[in-house]
């Protein structure tokens, strides 16, 4: 992966990466021989949206914002679950059926590693400064609507 | 008066990578007010209805309105959609 951004502590590592995400060897970056769970997310790029078909989706970042943002959201999900965790998320373009998010954690027992990655994409979906362009089959293109920062005052 | 600069994101980037307004103060409100002046003239409510649910911030800090800033630049930032 092409991260042009990487934060790494003890228990977690996030970062930003130009074009899709790899998905393949994630669970490597959590393996804790004390940990006998891993739960894995991979968000991807489908090929409709609102009734509309879509070809591929274009991410906006503000570097230094999300990269604040995901390893606050790091700490965070750290603090509330005792796992290791990885995210990942891409910035440009992002093709139907590549991944623009993965997200993985490892814990002792199931439920808290499935519980952080719950928790770790629904908060980074209304928490970290990206946007999505959705790009048509023809080319049309669309910024999708989010959640507003500004209501987290 | 204060030129800033402001970086558009998301969807304001249909306005450019940025534009200038001309402020009073460097409040936040100052500026968005200003930029809502900008997008009246630009004859874009839609933008200007997004404006409204939109934070600025500065460097990798998120500005309330009440917080004057430092610089002369700012970044402009609609709902977030990741994922």
């Amino acid at each position: 992966m092409d991260l042009f951004s990487e934060i790494n502590e003890d228990r977690w590592k996030c970062g930003l990466t130009d074009g899709p995400c790899q998905t393949a060897g994630l669970d490597v970056l959590v393996t804790d021989p004390a940990h006998g769970a891993v739960a894995q997310f991979f968000g991807v790029v489908r090929n409709h949206n609102d009734g509309l078909a879509a070809a591929a989706v274009d991410y906006d970042v503000h570097p230094e914002l999300a990269s604040k943002a995901l390893a606050e959201l790091c700490r965070d999900i750290c603090a509330k679950y005792p796992v290791r965790l990885v995210i990942f998320h891409s910035r440009g373009l992002v093709r139907v059926g590549e991944a623009s998010v993965v997200i993985a954690a490892s814990s002792a027992h199931r439920k808290d590693a499935l519980g952080a990655v719950s928790d770790a994409i629904d908060q980074l979906k209304v928490r970290v400064p990206i946007w999505k362009k959705e790009i048509g089959l023809d080319d049309e293109q669309r910024w999708l609507d989010g959640h507003s920062l500004r209501e987290e005052q | 008066m204060i030129t800033v600069s402001v970086q558009c994101l998301g969807v304001f980037r249909e306005l450019g990578d940025d534009f200038d307004v001309d402020v009073e103060s460097r409040s936040v409100l100052a500026i968005r007010n200003a930029v809502s002046a900008h997008l009246v003239k630009l004859n874009r409510p839609d933008l200007d209805r997004v404006l409204r649910r939109s934070i600025f911030a500065e460097g990798d800090e998120l500005l309330k309105d009440h917080i004057v800033i430092e610089g002369s630049t700012v970044s402009l930032l609609p709902p977030v959609a990741g994922g």
